[in-house]
């Protein structure tokens, strides 16, 4: 699974950097499973996606915490 | 060390802070001030409370704040009366702002949450011993529906309830704003909201960093240097605190915040690590010169405390000014064209520091900074790399111990030092001054020091790893 974060100035105030450190955690649960990538920005913050924006497979997630990251990530993996 | 938690609060705060920026740049800002609460609260449900009416009221008043204005001198206008008044507002000439208050109390946002009352939780299982009861010297304790209720008109706020219960069923009810406050200086006014003893605070930040209804906030600077940025022909100048690292993420380095601001307008950019060189010389040499305990002067919270609170030791604070200060007195001296200082830190006692010193012009939080580069549309990740000038002890300054090593590299000899490392610490650390024979106190108000002052954005752990890997890259 390729999960790409925004981590450009619009996405870093609204808390994308809590979704690095979350993801970290779930990285080590699915034995890295998950490829992490930091973005600078989809230029898609200026009114059409509410930010931070994260990349999941190619799909766009809008207004991401870390519970949301965490849910999609698991729905996505199953259990194992 | 702060355990750093990102908020909906901090995002509220950004979300109207960009609002306003991006109002200013348009040229709006006068006559759009006013629809802003409707505008980022649309209703008609409350998004954080139960009333959409009372959000609105609470954001009112932290846009006047954002402003730059007192709470208490503006809080009856309306933010069309304030319109009016913009540019003097903008231009520093206001009456409703006071330089000598950063943190201001929003009444409309407190909740007057209880303090100092017990209360009995679920976890109460209404058992045999009663011991809650027959601990109480006042008998406030009933038993009512299979639980014990305190009747707080006998309650005397003794504890002994709490601690008989083998349940931890009794809870101290606690406000988060006082008991942040180290210093006592969180009080109720006659409605009950929290009110700040301005005679006894010291900035250091902590209710701003505690408090869950976003009820204590700062006053800003960030139109004003936008506005500085347009209209005012000095030459505007930036100095970046050490505590910088890390704070925009992994993409971003110093370098290339450094290239950034220089894009958004400031001429010249300056590591503030450049004046903590110049600082811990001066106090190393002031050490070696002194027979006497000497205290760093770097963190503008804890000389307030000293002042304040151990005043006997007023005379054994560093006569050098802080690495802000300093470098700004130092570039006042050396360029010939007058200059606009703008400092960006993650502080919010710097701006009392300055209220006495009067040495840099605005100052900044990082946050502050984020948004002018999201206002200017300028990502830093993408600006060019510049090299660093100040050595790694001075950056190093921006964290628990670093000022202290800083002034030991420059003594040859071992000299005996202590470190007050966050102010709930400072009256141990002043019992154990009183007793020893030390000739440095480190002090620093926020514990781990500035890279968790209130004002960051980075979690403090990944600032100071960030930090410890400068040691390889500068000198």
């Amino acid at each position: 699974m390729k999960i790409e974060i925004c981590v450009g100035t619009t996405c870093h105030l609204m808390g994308s950097s809590t979704l690095i450190e979350s993801l970290e955690e779930l990285n080590e649960k699915y034995c890295e499973k998950i490829d992490i990538k930091y973005r600078t920005c989809f230029e898609l913050c200026h009114g059409q996606m509410k930010p931070p924006i994260v990349k999941i497979d190619n799909k766009f997630y809008e207004d991401i915490n870390p519970e949301r990251i965490k849910t999609i990530v698991k729905n996505k993996l199953g259990n194992g | 060390m702060r355990n750093f938690v990102f908020n909906e609060i901090m995002k509220l705060k950004r979300q109207t802070l960009m609002e306003m920026t991006k109002l200013f740049e348009e040229d709006k800002l006068k006559e759009s001030l006013f629809l802003l609460p409707k505008k980022l609260l649309p209703g008609p449900e409350g998004t954080y409370r139960d009333s959409v009416y009372h959000e609105r009221e609470v954001l009112k008043q932290r846009i006047k704040l954002f402003l730059g204005l007192d709470y208490e001198k503006s809080r009856n206008l309306e933010l069309f009366q304030i319109s009016e008044h913009i540019d003097e507002i903008l231009s520093g000439k206001s009456e409703l702002i006071d330089k000598s208050k950063k943190l201001h109390i929003i009444k409309e946002g407190c909740d007057s949450c209880p303090s100092g009352r017990y209360y009995v939780t679920d976890l109460c299982r209404n058992c045999v011993a009663h011991s809650c009861m027959n601990s109480c010297p006042k008998d406030a304790i009933q038993f009512e529906e299979g639980r014990a209720k305190i009747d707080s008109d006998k309650c005397i706020s003794c504890g002994l309830c709490q601690q008989s219960c083998n349940y931890y069923a009794i809870m101290k009810l606690e406000r988060p704003c006082e008991v942040s406050c180290k210093i006592d200086a969180i009080e109720k006014d006659e409605i009950g909201a929290a009110t700040i003893n301005y005679e006894k605070c010291v900035t250091c930040g902590s209710c701003y960093i505690s408090c869950p209804f976003g009820a204590v906030e700062t006053t800003s600077s960030l139109i004003k240097v936008l506005y500085n940025l347009k209209k005012n022909s000095m030459k505007k100048v930036a100095l970046l605190a050490p505590s910088i690292v890390s704070q925009f993420g992994p993409k971003v380095s110093i370098g290339k915040i450094k290239s950034a601001l220089k894009k958004i307008g400031f001429e010249e950019v300056y590591e503030v690590a450049i004046g903590a060189d110049m600082v811990a010389k001066e106090e190393a040499d002031y050490i070696q010169n002194s027979d006497d305990l000497v205290t760093t002067s770097c963190c503008p919270a804890f000389v307030e405390y000293v002042r304040k609170y151990q005043s006997e030791y007023e005379k054994n604070i560093s006569p050098s000014l802080s690495p802000m200060s300093h470098l700004a007195n130092y570039l006042r001296k050396t360029e010939e064209q007058e200059l606009d200082i703008t400092f960006i830190g993650p502080c919010i006692a710097k701006e009392k520091e300055n209220f006495l010193f009067k040495q840099v012009d605005n100052i900044l939080t990082f946050e502050e900074i984020g948004i002018l580069f999201i206002t200017k549309n300028i990502e830093p990740s993408n600006c060019e790399e510049e090299d660093l000038e100040g050595s790694y002890d001075g950056w190093n300054f921006a964290s628990s111990g670093g000022v202290s090593n800083a002034v030991k590299n420059y003594i040859n000899a071992d000299i005996k030092d202590i470190k007050l490392n966050g102010l709930n610490q400072a009256k141990k650390i002043f019992d154990e001054v009183k007793e020893n024979n030390y000739k440095l106190l480190e002090g620093m108000a926020c514990e781990g020091g500035c890279i968790c002052g209130p004002g960051i954005m980075t979690n403090p752990r990944i600032a100071k790893r960030k930090l410890n890997n400068l040691k390889e890259k500068i000198k």
